[in-house]
């Protein structure tokens, strides 16, 4: 009941908080950004995280035009101060409700980068949920997998992903169809 | 942009997720508001001018999405039913275990009704 739980806490609004500081929790997450996060070993899951993760960082310093980086330090990328105003200024676009299912999808996939490309359509929530389990996947190909842990978690989060983008998608679009005479 | 294949695809999967849930009433799946809905809009949506069209691959993506949610929730549920839906055991089960089994007294114990 995803969706009907993300109305109810749109409307109720339970942590009482308002505009301001749903986008800068969120933003906030890009300090810790999952793919932003890189391990220096082993070699293959270093490879791994470049071939995948880079390209969504490339398209979103593009799509921005801000700096984001990675990095491998325990303390995380250091994220220069323009990129979070661009991010923060992005954001305020959308409304209170929109901001709700960004900040759940946020919290879900541990990255802000990832939503983002699920709400500008760059990315399906399958992959998207597959880069934010990167790690995961990559010992699941190396260890086995076990169906009652791996797989339930697996199709728990694409249900709280995709429920989270739908919701913010239905948020803040407006459909006008406008119907065309074919030309003879 | 994302890589969604086609829409027939799309629509094929979303009217197995309605078939599985109008299973359970009963009902024939052809016959609820979903399906309407899903054909027209689908329909309707196919057709359009522009060579590239960001609309169009919106409402796609919505749908992909929506057939996400459906599908992973469904097996989700299937998962969850499978290997944590269990419970505890009855208190027979229980005994059942070491061999033993409850006594039966005629007439029901003191305090029952």
């Amino acid at each position: 009941m995803h969706l009907t739980t993300l109305c109810n806490t749109s409307l109720d609004n339970p942590t009482q908080r308002n505009k301001d500081q749903l986008i800068r929790a969120a933003v906030k997450f890009l300090d810790t950004d999952t793919i932003c996060y890189r391990v220096e070993e082993p070699e293959t899951l270093v490879e791994l995280q470049k071939n995948e993760w880079d390209p969504i960082l490339e398209w979103a310093e593009k799509r921005y035009g801000v700096e984001i980086g990675s990095s491998t330090s325990i303390m995380g990328p250091s994220i220069p101060a323009r990129t979070r105003e661009v991010l923060v200024s992005h954001l305020a676009s959308y409304n209170m409700w929109a901001l709700q299912g960004i900040e759940f999808v946020v919290t879900q996939l541990k990255s802000v980068m990832l939503t983002l490309g699920l709400m500008d359509l760059r990315l399906t929530v399958e992959q998207a949920v597959l880069l934010s389990r990167l790690e995961e996947e990559y010992q699941i190909q190396k260890w086995g997998h076990v169906e009652w842990a791996h797989d339930y978690e697996l199709r728990e989060l694409r249900a709280r992903t995709a429920a989270g983008t739908l919701f913010v998608h239905l948020c803040s679009e407006s459909t006008t169809v406008k119907h065309k005479l074919l030309q003879e | 942009m994302a890589a969604l294949g086609p829409p027939a695809r799309t629509l094929r999967g979303l009217l197995r997720e309605l078939r599985y849930m109008s299973a359970g009433t009963g009902r024939p799946y052809r016959d609820t508001e979903a399906y309407r809905y899903l054909v027209k809009a689908f329909r309707a949506h196919r057709v359009t001018s522009e060579k590239l069209c960001r609309a169009q691959h919106e409402l796609h993506f919505q749908a992909a999405t929506y057939l996400c949610l459906l599908r992973s929730i469904r097996e989700h549920v299937a998962l969850h039913q499978e290997f944590h839906g269990k419970g505890e055991r009855s208190v027979e089960e229980a005994a059942g275990l070491v061999g033993l089994k409850l006594p039966h007294q005629p007439g029901g114990k003191g305090w029952e009704p």
